[in-house]
């Protein structure tokens, strides 16, 4: 059994299921709206503040913040659909306690937006839902999740990818909060393409769930995770990868590093519907244990039920190599900067196509930290 | 001496002993040559004089600029002028083969090494690179792949040889350098070698058979069996093993 040793305040952990016993309790979301409009101005302000888009917004961008964002049909039906996928109580509690919420349709149309996600209220809890619509048209999204402080945080991503449309989406978490849950929801329909980058450092807890429904032919996901866990951290990493449609292609691989005590987790499932023909998929979570009190607990899965495919899932974990380690030293370099030039090297393999930039700010956080193999 | 100097070495590998006393006098300003049958100890009598963690010194000494090296860490043996081309040079995803030695030179830079026969700069380090890979056949599109990754075996032994060139060593050792290579491979690598010859270099060249020994002339040949050296001599010791085969010293 797990401890959640990075819960600074265990107040949280009881709030959060004072909520969670009393869900049914409330009100139902439509009446709960209602008492939104009550959230003072400023407060919204600086909600609306937080989100940071690089391009400017036009009218024609269709972007609703919240709280209106509650009150418009096509939320309410695209989150009925995250629902109906998956039902927990994390997703519910969007409806009835949400701290904010952005919708972006993009139509015909190149974007670009970078979401800054900081400290949205003074709440102990965050519960922020941005949902993208993306028909023929192509995504540039950074998201950069810097939190700091002592609450829960749960961020719910929603794509939906549709006519050829394509998504690049680079996730930076490097965050500093007692507990860190972000969810991502994509349905990639016809010759759709999803790119996803995501790094997570630094945060005590974090969980990062994704479940990509590919439901169109012709579509395409690539998820990249690579991580770096120290000190007492626990991250835990699933990925779903639902396959509904024949002539698609879905590949999740998952990089990490391990120091000290910390415990990282990797849950990767490709699921294939019955019937289906020509499914390319594959799983790997992979991990370098720095330390011998590091866990890494890989659960990578199939379940398949069609027979024209291909899939293949893997797993390897291990210490950093100590004779690569020597062949870099061999040539002059310090034992220290060996171990972080291997590293880097190891994690920045599995983001090649990654935007420079992020990169480069993963890169710095590796510079910024000891690296050290016990 | 100058030069390379083992003295009594034994060497055990997980309490198995493979170094049984080894005494050798590698001087300056000359090409050794160590030949020897599988399994005699001499990838290990490289990687010990480079310092793998691996193996453990259980008696002796390796003297080199007259200090006993085996405390020394491989970066700083590397920084003292030594250097290990491997027999199987390791691939490592993720840094390109430029990135990689440039990193190296700035190490050794940064120790004082040769300071002024390094490049200054990253451009001059480039010009230098694109010269001598030329020089070796080492095709420029591998200089900015990923080290030694995708590379076929007599690639990987040419980019050991680039790498020897570029970090300017005064002693090194090169273990099987030759294997891999086609015949034309072994000529240009070999005439890269002799290339550094001059009174301030020393190289010992580890190999099993006289082909690239055709190319680079040693001036002493030694026999390596079972963990010492059984026999040492000219040219004429490679002509003889080359006929004899390596049994005639199972009772040495």
């Amino acid at each position: 059994m797990l401890t959640l040793k990075g819960i600074k305040n265990k107040n949280y952990l009881k709030e959060r299921e004072e909520i969670f016993k009393n869900l049914s309790k409330f009100p139902l979301p439509n009446e709960r709206y209602t008492d939104l409009r009550k959230i003072p101005f400023d407060k919204y302000l600086k909600i609306k503040e937080e989100i940071v888009l690089k391009d400017e917004i036009t009218p024609s961008d269709n972007v609703i913040f919240f709280p209106e964002f509650f009150e418009y049909d096509e939320t309410i039906k695209i989150l009925k659909k995250v629902f109906e996928e998956h039902k927990n109580r994390i997703l519910a509690t969007h409806f009835v306690f949400p701290t904010g919420g952005i919708f972006i349709n993009i139509e015909n149309k190149e974007a670009e937006y970078e979401l800054n996600l900081k400290t949205p209220t003074n709440s102990t809890y965050s519960f922020q839902t941005y949902i993208f619509k993306v028909n023929s048209s192509s995504l540039k999204l950074k998201i950069n999740t810097e939190q700091k402080g002592d609450y829960f945080s749960h961020n719910l991503f929603i794509f939906l990818l549709d006519n050829g449309s394509h998504v690049k989406v680079m996730n930076f978490v490097k965050s500093e909060i007692s507990y860190l849950f972000n969810s991502f929801f994509s349905f990639i329909r016809k010759d759709s393409n999803f790119e996803i980058y995501s790094s997570f450092f630094e945060n005590p807890y974090t969980k990062s769930d994704k479940f990509i429904i590919i439901e169109g032919e012709g579509a395409e996901i690539n998820i990249k995770d690579i991580f770096l866990t120290r000190k007492n951290m626990f991250l835990s990493l699933r990925n779903d990868l639902i396959f509904r449609k024949n002539y698609t292609k879905g590949e999740e691989y998952s990089k990490g590093i391990l120091l000290d005590e910390s415990v990282a987790a990797f849950y990767g499932l490709a699921r294939v519907d019955e019937n289906l023909k020509k499914i390319n998929a594959f799983v790997e979570g992979d991990a370098l244990l720095l330390s011998d009190k590091a866990s890494f607990l890989p659960v990578p899965s199939l379940e398949i039920l069609s027979n024209d495919l291909r899939c293949t899932h893997a797993v390897n974990s291990g210490p950093v190599s100590e004779e690569k380690i020597f062949y870099m030293t061999s040539r002059g370099l310090k034992r220290e900067d060996a171990i972080k030039m291997y590293v880097e090297s190891y994690l920045l393999s599995n983001i090649e196509n990654a935007e420079k930039e992020f990169k480069e700010k993963v890169k710095d956080y590796l510079n910024s930290i000891e690296i050290k193999s016990d | 001496m100058e030069g390379l100097l083992i003295k009594d070495l034994h060497v055990s590998v997980e309490g198995k002993e493979i170094l049984k006393g080894l005494n050798l006098s590698l001087e300056k300003g000359k090409i050794h040559t160590i030949m020897g049958p599988n399994g005699s100890g001499k990838t290990t009598l490289g990687f010990v004089i480079m310092g793998h963690p691996k193996y453990k010194v259980e008696k002796g000494e390796i003297i080199f600029k007259g200090k006993n090296i085996l405390e020394l860490p491989p970066d700083e043996r590397a920084s003292l002028g030594l250097f290990l081309g491997f027999q199987y040079p390791y691939e490592i995803k993720g840094i390109t083969f430029q990135h990689f030695v440039w990193r190296s030179i700035l190490a050794l830079k940064e120790k004082k090494r040769n300071g002024e026969r390094f490049p200054k700069n990253f451009i001059e380090f480039k010009k230098e690179l694109r010269k001598k890979a030329e020089v070796l056949g080492f095709d420029e599109k591998f200089i900015e792949r990923d080290l030694n990754v995708g590379f076929s075996g007599g690639e990987k032994k040419r980019a050991e040889i680039l790498q020897m060139l570029l970090l300017k060593p005064e002693f090194v050792i090169l273990d099987e350098i030759d294997s891999g290579l086609d015949i034309d491979s072994v000529r240009v690598v070999a005439e890269a070698i002799e290339s550094l010859r001059s009174p301030e270099f020393g190289a010992l060249l580890i190999t099993h058979y006289q082909r690239i020994l055709n190319y680079v002339r040693p001036d002493k040949v030694y026999v390596m069996y079972k963990g010492q050296i059984v026999k040492e001599g000219g040219f004429e010791l490679v002509e003889e093993v080359e006929k004899t085969g390596y049994k005639i010293f199972e009772n040495s």
